[in-house]
């Protein structure tokens, strides 16, 4: 698994089902998305449930939160360590 | 006369050493709940020369809200309580609509937007381990409304002219719902109850009285883990919950997303939901996850809190299409149902649960409620006919309010908010029901000549200004907003462009 690839895929994913287009054109890997309300609690439960099937790792019922989903380098900083 | 607080009094001498309160792990006995509420109301008393006095409650669900509840109570106050993820211009409009005396939060920086003119005199207090902070405030005038009994709180709901209105509850409302409960979800001191609806949704009522009256453990649920379904799952097998209230929306939220397969959760005995429609396909599936517990159907308008019941029969047939009846009517209420002129029927309810009546609001009072052979009578709005089996069926409503994850939604106060805005010339607010039974709002916006409205900024807009369940799902830009003959506006025409949509 490409890593870089799989991070443009998470992005792609968040773009397609959770942005409007002025959200979009602001997007960055940094741009916080839950604390902002940008993504709802139900977008972030289908989030989770996105990561767990593509990268294959599992979410702790502790672990579905901000400090992990905020923004795309915290999810993806998260998926790093549950892969190591 | 009976009281709420004495629910505590009397609990907290029965089993002193027992845990009332359980919050995150954090834990207080009833001895020590009765002890720190007492404390509370000494120092409100202190502080204030009516003897009926208002104090909203703008606290995180936490043991110390629950001992302001009961402090405000003990010191023969009614309690306000606020929704803390609001927009500052909601709670301002409710606090100074009902002339609270006081307003009690965590700490006083979070009191700042009560007052932004003219800061209110805080004070911190320490108990022991807790501390809270009370702003004290001085109403300009007293409605002086008369009224009979005490009022033991006030919910704020949402209304159709643009601002919220005050449902008072006297000491008896509350009690009679609460002895109703009683008799038939068969609650114990070995009870663990779940405490999931923040405290100024009606829903909290249940939770809080039943199981404190009963020496019951409660289960205070945050609002960041109420939101998170895996947490919810952990949370009903490690506490060992046996008596769930919830909207439907979270059960199917525990279901869908909260793998409750991989828990234990045994010790469930009822689960009690309310406040919208819950899809028979999903019913089946957590009945058949929990074949042990007794699922029950619960019905009321705020005003009346829960009015009808039904046992949801098991199995739940797996193809079973329609939803679930409401039932039959609570034995401590009436039901009569009025026929209208459009040929519809709408439920009416009387008495001991039933509101006394809305705070200052002598327009709604006289919409909702009516007096015949000298009882007072709840006009519902929600439309009913009868099931051959005898019970009462949901069919509507017959004006523009709408239920989104339990919440009641005015659509004409989102349309008050979004016809404040400068760039806007007119809207409409319009919402459908997915096949889900979840609520889809979509606002249509007319914008001013040569204004240039993006329709992205209208979401903030809202969100700045309304609470979260009440921003619209969509904004539709419009040449105009349809009209009628009459020149109203043609939401008949609205709701076909929705469905389009």
């Amino acid at each position: 698994m490409a890593a870089t690839k799989s991070k443009e895929a998470l992005i792609d994913f968040i773009k397609e089902e959770f942005l409007n287009e002025s959200e979009e054109e602001q997007f960055n890997e940094d741009t916080a998305l839950v604390s902002s309300r940008i993504m709802d609690s139900i977008s972030t439960l289908q989030l989770v449930d996105y990561i767990e099937k593509e990268f294959d790792i599992e979410f702790n019922h502790h672990e579905v939160d901000q400090d992990n989903l905020d923004t795309v380098n915290k999810m993806w900083d998260f998926i790093k360590s549950k892969k190591q | 006369m009976e009281t709420l607080h004495q629910l505590l009094v009397d609990s907290a001498r029965e089993n002193p050493n027992s845990s009332a309160l359980d919050c995150n792990g954090r834990v207080v006995s009833y001895l020590e709940l009765d002890e720190l509420s007492t404390q509370i109301a000494q120092s409100l008393k202190s502080r204030c020369k009516s003897p009926a006095f208002r104090a909203a409650v703008f606290l995180p669900k936490s043991i110390e809200s629950v001992a302001a509840i009961f402090g405000i109570l003990k010191a023969g106050g009614t309690y306000v309580p606020l929704d803390i993820e609001a927009p500052e211009t909601r709670n301002q409009f409710i606090t100074s609509d009902c002339e609270t005396h006081f307003v009690i939060g965590s700490i006083d920086s979070d009191l700042e937007w009560v007052s932004p003119d003219l800061k209110p005199a805080t004070e911190n207090l320490n108990f022991l381990d807790y501390s809270i902070s009370i702003a004290t405030l001085s109403p300009k005038k007293e409605t002086g409304m008369v009224i009979e009994h005490p009022l033991a709180y006030i919910l704020y709901t949402s209304g159709s002219t643009g601002q919220p209105k005050g449902v008072m509850f006297t000491h008896s409302n509350a009690l009679s719902f609460i002895h109703w409960c009683s008799g038939v979800f068969s609650p114990t001191s070995d009870s663990v109850f779940s405490s999931h609806a923040p405290f100024h949704f009606d829903l909290s009522i249940l939770d809080l009285y039943l199981s404190i009256k009963h020496g019951a453990k409660l289960v205070l649920i945050d609002h960041q883990t109420g939101k998170n379904p895996r947490a919810l799952a952990h949370l009903i097998e490690e506490k060992g919950i046996t008596h769930w209230y919830s909207t439907p929306t979270i059960l199917k939220l525990i279901l869908l997303y909260g793998k409750p397969e991989r828990r234990n959760h045994r010790s469930l005995r009822f689960v009690l939901f309310a406040g919208e429609v819950f899809p028979p396909d999903k019913l089946h599936q957590l009945s058949r996850l929990w074949p042990d517990a007794r699922f029950f159907n619960l019905y009321g308008p705020t005003e009346t809190n829960v009015c009808t019941y039904f046992e949801i029969p098991k199995p739940v047939p797996v193809d079973r299409q329609d939803p679930y009846p409401i039932g039959k009517t609570c034995e401590h209420l009436s039901t009569q149902i009025l026929s209208l002129p459009s040929g519809d029927s709408e439920l009416c309810v009387s008495g001991s649960a039933v509101a006394h009546s809305y705070w200052n609001n002598a327009g709604a009072n006289s919409n909702s409620f009516f007096i015949e052979n000298g009882k007072k009578w709840y006009k519902t709005g929600d439309l009913v006919k009868i099931s051959e089996e005898g019970d009462l069926v949901f069919k509507g409503r017959k004006d523009r309010m709408v239920k989104k994850n339990g919440f009641r939604i005015e659509l004409g106060e989102i349309e008050n908010t979004l016809n404040r805005h400068s760039q806007i010339a007119d809207v409409a607010v319009s919402s459908v029901y997915t096949d889900d039974y979840e609520c889809r709002i979509t606002a249509f916006i007319q914008a001013r000549e040569s204004a240039i409205l993006n329709m992205d900024n209208l979401k903030t807009y809202c969100q700045e200004r309304l609470p979260h369940y009440m921003t619209p799902d969509r904004f539709i830009e419009l040449d105009s907003i349809p009209k009628t003959s009459t020149d109203k506006t043609d939401y008949q025409e609205l709701k076909k462009i929705c469905h389009e949509l």
